[in-house]
C-alpha cells in the first residue's frame, strides 16, 4: 500500500489528475491531427508547447501517483470490445500516417502499415505489462510504468525522426526537447539494471566484418564514375605528400614553408613516404584506397573499445551506428585524413589505457602527437582526471616516455605548434556546426545521453565518460577548434547511444526487446537514410572541365610560375598544377590581407588591378573556375594586360606587366 | 604487369599496414588474452604508429636516409624484434642456465608483464 492508498483525499486528487491527463493528452492528439489536415488552422491560434508542458507536467503526476484507487484488475484476455478499439485505432493511425506521408509515394504505404503495427503492437504491450504491476512495491510500480512510457516514447520518437529524415517535418514538435526528455523516463530502468549481458560470441564478431565492409562500400559510392578526390583539402594533401617524396631520401624539415610545418605533424607524409617507397602507392591512391581502408579499419578499435567497457552487444551497435554516422562519414567527404588517423590511435589509446597496457598507450599516445594534434590534446586532457582518480604513477612515466619519443619531431616545430593552440582558441575550424550536428545524429542522440546517464548513475568513471565531458566542454563553451572536435565528439556519442539502445532497449526479454529491436532498427535507418543520401548525390568540389585547366598549368606555363587563385580553388590548384599558388589567406607567397584581396576580386578598375598583381613576381597566371562559390570578377582582364591563354569552363589569363607583346 | 602492380600494391601495403603491428601486438598479448579483432585492430594502429616513428627516428636522430632499401630494412627488423624477444629471451636463459620452468613462465603466462601492468 503506498501512501497514496492511504489518504483518500490526496488520492481523490490523484485520481483527477490521472483523469485530467487522460483528457488533456486526447485534445492535443485532436488538435496535432487538426493541424495536420488543416496546417495552421491551431497553431495560429493557439500555441501548442504551453499544452505540451502542461500534458507533460499532469503526466509526471500521474505516473507518481501510481495506479488508480480501485486498484489494478487481475489479467485477462483481451476481448472482442477491446479488440475492435484496438482495430479502429489502429486504422485511424494507419490513415492518419498514410495521409501525412502520402507526398513521398509508394514508401507511405509501407510506412503506414508499419506505423500500424507499431501502434497495435503498443497497446496490446501497456495494458499487458500494467496488468503485471500486482504485489509489486510502489517504486518498483512507478518504474515499470515509466519503463513502459519510455518505451513508448523512443519508439515515437524514432517514428518521428524517420519521418523527419525523409522531410515530413511534424513543424510543431521540438525534436531536441523530445530527445532530451526521453533519457529521463529511462533513468529507473538503469537505476534496476543490476548486471548486462557481457557473453562473448565469436559469431557475432562477425557482424563487425559486415560492417568493414559496408563502410568501405558507402565510401566507394562518390568514387563510381569520378576520379577526383573529395574534399577540400586534398590539394593540400595531395602537395605535401609529393613535396615530401619529391626530395627523397632526404627528410625536408630545413626547407619547409611554415604553413606546412605547422599544419602536418611529419608523421603523415613519412607514412605517405614509407607507401610511396614499398607499395608505389601514389598520393592520389593513398587519397582514395588507404583513407578508405583507414575509415574501414576504424570498426575494429571502436568495436574493441565498446566492447570492452561495456560488453558485445553494445559494440556490434557501435559498430553499425559508425558504419551509418553521417558526421563520420562527413569526415570523410571533407578528406579530413589526419582526423581518422587520430581517431585510430585516440580509441586504442583508450583501450590500452583502460587495459592498464601503458607502453602500448604510449605507443598510441605517440601516434596521436606524430599525426593529429588535437586528439593528442583532446587525450592528455583525459588523462588528467584519469589520473587523479586513479593515482596511478605510471601514467606519470607513460608522460615521460611519449615526451621523450616526441621531442625530436616537436623540438623544431615547438613555437609553431604554441601559437597554433594560442590560435584555435575560440576558432571553430572547417566543419559543420554543433546545431547541425544535433540534426544529423538526432536519431540516436537521446540513447548516447541515456548511455551518459547510465555511467553517470553507475559512477563509470572511465575515460569514456571523461572525452564525453571534456569534449562537450570545448565545444558548447566554443573553447578551441569546436566544430572540429565534433568528429571526435560524434565518436563517443556512438558508443555511449550503443551503451544507451543496449542497457535500456535490448536488456529485457519478450515484447518489450522486440520494441526495443524495433526501435534500433529504427535509429539505424534514420541514420542510415541521412548518410546514403549524401554519398548518392556527393560530387567532387571541383569536375573534370576545371581539373583539366590546371592540368594544362602544370604542362604549359613556366615551372617558376605564380598562380592567382580563390581560396576555394587554391588547394586544387597548388596540389595539381605543381606551381606556387597565390591565394587570400594561403600559402607562403601570398603578400595581401583579406580585405585587398576582396577589393582586387571585386574591381573592375585595371589600374587597381595590375598595381596588385605588380606586387608578385613573373610569369604570374591567373586561374578563374568559374565556380559560384569563388568569384572574381573577371572584366578587368579583358585588355592588353591579360591574355587568356585557356578558355573553357574555366580560364586562364597570363598577366603582361607591360602589356602584351 | 597490371597484376604484379597490384600485387606490390596489396603486399607492400601489408608489409607496411600489419606485420609489424602484428608482430608487436604478440608483446603486449599473449595467444589467448586477447581474440582476432582486438589483435587486427591493434596490428593497424601499432604498425601506423611505429613505422614512422622509427623511421623518423633513423633519420633525425641517426642521419638514416629514407630510401627504398632501409625502408624495407627498418620494417623487417621493427617486425623481427618482438620474434627475437619472444623466442630469444627464453632460448638465452636456457643456455645460461637460468631455471627454464621460471623463465618460460615469466614470458609465456603473464600477457607479458615484462612491459606493463596487469588489469
Amino acid at each position: 500500500m503506498s501512501f497514496f492508498d492511504n489518504n483518500n483525499k490526496v488520492r481523490n486528487i490523484f485520481d483527477f489528475v490521472q483523469d485530467l491527463f487522460a483528457a488533456l493528452l486526447i485534445v492535443l492528439l485532436l488538435l496535432l491531427l487538426i493541424e495536420t489536415f488543416f496546417s495552421g488552422s491551431v497553431t495560429s491560434n493557439f500555441n501548442f508547447n504551453n499544452l505540451l508542458i502542461a500534458v507533460m507536467a499532469l503526466g509526471v503526476l500521474a505516473i507518481i501517483s501510481g495506479p488508480k484507487s480501485h486498484g489494478v484488475e487481475a489479467r485477462r484476455p483481451i476481448g472482442i470490445g477491446t479488440a475492435i478499439f484496438i482495430g479502429c485505432v489502429v486504422l485511424c493511425s494507419v490513415l492518419f500516417i498514410w495521409h501525412t506521408t502520402r507526398g513521398i509515394g509508394w514508401i507511405s504505404y509501407a510506412v503506414s502499415g508499419l506505423g500500424g503495427l507499431l501502434v497495435s503492437l503498443m497497446l496490446v504491450l501497456v495494458p499487458y505489462f500494467e496488468l503485471r504491476l500486482k504485489d509489486k512495491s510502489t517504486f518498483v510500480k512507478i518504474a515499470r510504468i515509466v519503463t513502459t512510457s519510455y518505451f513508448q516514447l523512443s519508439l515515437l520518437f524514432t517514428v518521428l525522426v524517420l519521418l523527419k529524415v525523409n522531410n515530413i517535418d511534424i513543424v510543431f514538435i521540438n525534436y531536441r526537447i523530445f530527445a532530451c526528455i526521453i533519457p529521463l523516463f529511462a533513468i529507473p530502468g538503469i537505476l534496476s539494471l543490476d548486471q548486462t549481458n557481457r557473453k562473448s560470441s565469436s559469431k557475432i564478431s562477425l557482424l563487425v566484418i559486415a560492417g568493414f565492409f559496408f563502410v568501405i562500400l558507402i565510401r566507394l559510392i562518390p568514387y563510381t564514375g569520378n576520379d577526383i578526390p573529395l574534399g577540400y583539402d586534398a590539394g593540400i594533401y595531395k602537395y605535401v605528400m609529393e613535396r615530401y617524396s619529391a626530395v627523397l631520401p632526404a627528410f625536408p624539415e630545413a626547407d619547409l614553408p611554415e604553413w606546412i610545418r605547422g599544419l602536418v605533424p611529419q608523421g603523415f607524409p613519412i607514412l605517405t613516404d614509407t607507401f610511396h617507397l614499398i607499395p608505389g602507392l601514389s598520393a592520389i591512391q593513398l587519397m582514395q584506397w588507404f583513407f578508405i581502408a583507414m575509415g574501414a579499419l576504424l570498426v575494429f578499435p571502436i568495436f574493441v573499445v565498446t566492447r570492452k567497457l561495456f560488453g558485445i552487444k553494445a559494440g556490434i551497435i557501435a559498430v553499425i551506428l559508425y558504419a551509418l554516422s553521417f558526421t563520420q562519414y562527413s569526415a570523410f567527404t571533407f578528406a579530413y585524413f589526419k582526423n581518422v588517423l587520430g581517431l585510430y590511435f585516440f580509441l586504442l589509446a583508450i583501450y590500452s589505457l583502460e587495459s592498464r597496457k601503458y607502453v602500448l598507450m604510449a605507443l598510441m599516445y605517440v601516434g596521436l602527437g606524430m599525426f593529429h594534434r588535437p586528439e593528442f590534446l583532446l587525450f592528455s586532457l583525459i588523462l588528467v582526471p584519469y589520473f587523479f582518480r586513479s593515482r596511478e604513477v605510471k601514467l606519470l612515466y607513460t608522460a615521460v616516455l611519449v615526451v621523450i619519443l616526441l621531442v625530436p619531431m616537436w623540438l623544431p616545430r615547438i613555437d609553431l605548434y604554441v601559437v597554433a593552440v594560442g590560435g584555435a582558441v575560440g576558432e571553430a575550424g572547417v566543419f559543420f556546426s554543433f546545431t547541425k550536428y544535433q540534426q544529423v545524429a538526432l536519431a540516436y542522440l537521446p540513447f548516447s545521453l541515456i548511455g551518459f546517464i547510465y555511467m553517470l548513475v553507475k559512477k563509470k568513471w572511465n575515460s569514456i565518460f571523461f572525452a564525453f565531458v571534456i569534449i562537450a566542454v570545448i565545444i558548447v563553451g566554443r573553447i578551441l577548434f569546436y566544430d572540429r572536435y565534433i568528429i571526435p565528439f560524434d565518436i563517443i556519442m556512438i558508443i555511449l547511444a550503443a551503451v544507451g539502445i543496449s542497457y535500456t532497449l535490448l536488456n529485457l526479454k519478450g515484447a518489450f526487446r522486440v520494441v526495443g529491436m524495433v526501435v534500433l532498427l529504427l535509429v539505424l535507418a534514420s541514420s542510415g537514410i541521412i548518410t546514403i543520401r549524401d554519398a548518392t548525390q556527393l560530387e567532387p568540389l571541383i569536375n573534370t572541365d576545371q581539373l583539366a585547366a590546371i592540368e594544362w598549368i602544370e604542362d604549359n606555363t613556366e615551372e617558376d610560375a605564380f598562380i592567382i587563385a580563390s581560396s576555394y580553388d587554391a588547394p586544387w590548384v597548388l596540389g595539381w598544377s605543381g606551381r606556387k599558388v597565390i591565394a587570400p589567406g594561403m600559402f607562403e607567397w601570398n603578400e595581401h590581407n583579406q580585405q585587398e584581396w576582396i577589393t582586387f576580386f571585386k574591381t573592375n578598375d585595371i589600374d587597381g588591378a595590375t598595381q596588385f598583381l605588380d606586387e608578385y613576381e613573373q610569369p604570374l597566371y591567373i586561374y578563374s573556375s568559374n565556380n559560384s562559390e569563388s568569384y572574381i570578377g573577371i572584366e578587368k582582364f579583358n585588355n592588353q594586360y591579360f591574355a587568356p591563354v585557356y578558355n573553357d569552363v574555366a580560364i586562364v589569363y597570363r598577366y603582361y606587366p607591360g602589356g602584351m607583346p | 604487369m597490371v597484376v604484379l602492380e597490384w600485387l606490390r600494391y596489396i603486399f607492400g601495403s601489408l608489409f607496411i599496414l600489419f606485420i609489424p603491428g602484428f608482430s608487436w601486438s604478440w608483446i603486449f598479448f599473449k595467444k589467448d588474452k586477447i581474440d582476432w579483432i582486438e589483435r587486427i585492430a591493434l596490428s593497424v594502429g601499432l604498425s601506423v604508429a611505429l613505422v614512422p616513428l622509427t623511421i623518423l627516428w633513423l633519420n633525425y636522430v641517426f642521419g638514416v636516409k629514407i630510401t627504398l632499401l632501409n625502408t624495407i630494412l627498418a620494417v623487417c627488423i621493427l617486425s623481427a624484434l618482438p620474434v627475437a624477444y619472444i623466442y630469444g629471451v627464453p632460448y638465452y636463459r636456457r643456455r645460461r642456465g637460468i631455471d627454464p620452468k621460471s623463465a618460460d613462465e615469466e614470458t609465456t603466462s603473464e600477457d607479458s608483464d615484462t612491459l606493463d601492468n596487469q588489469d
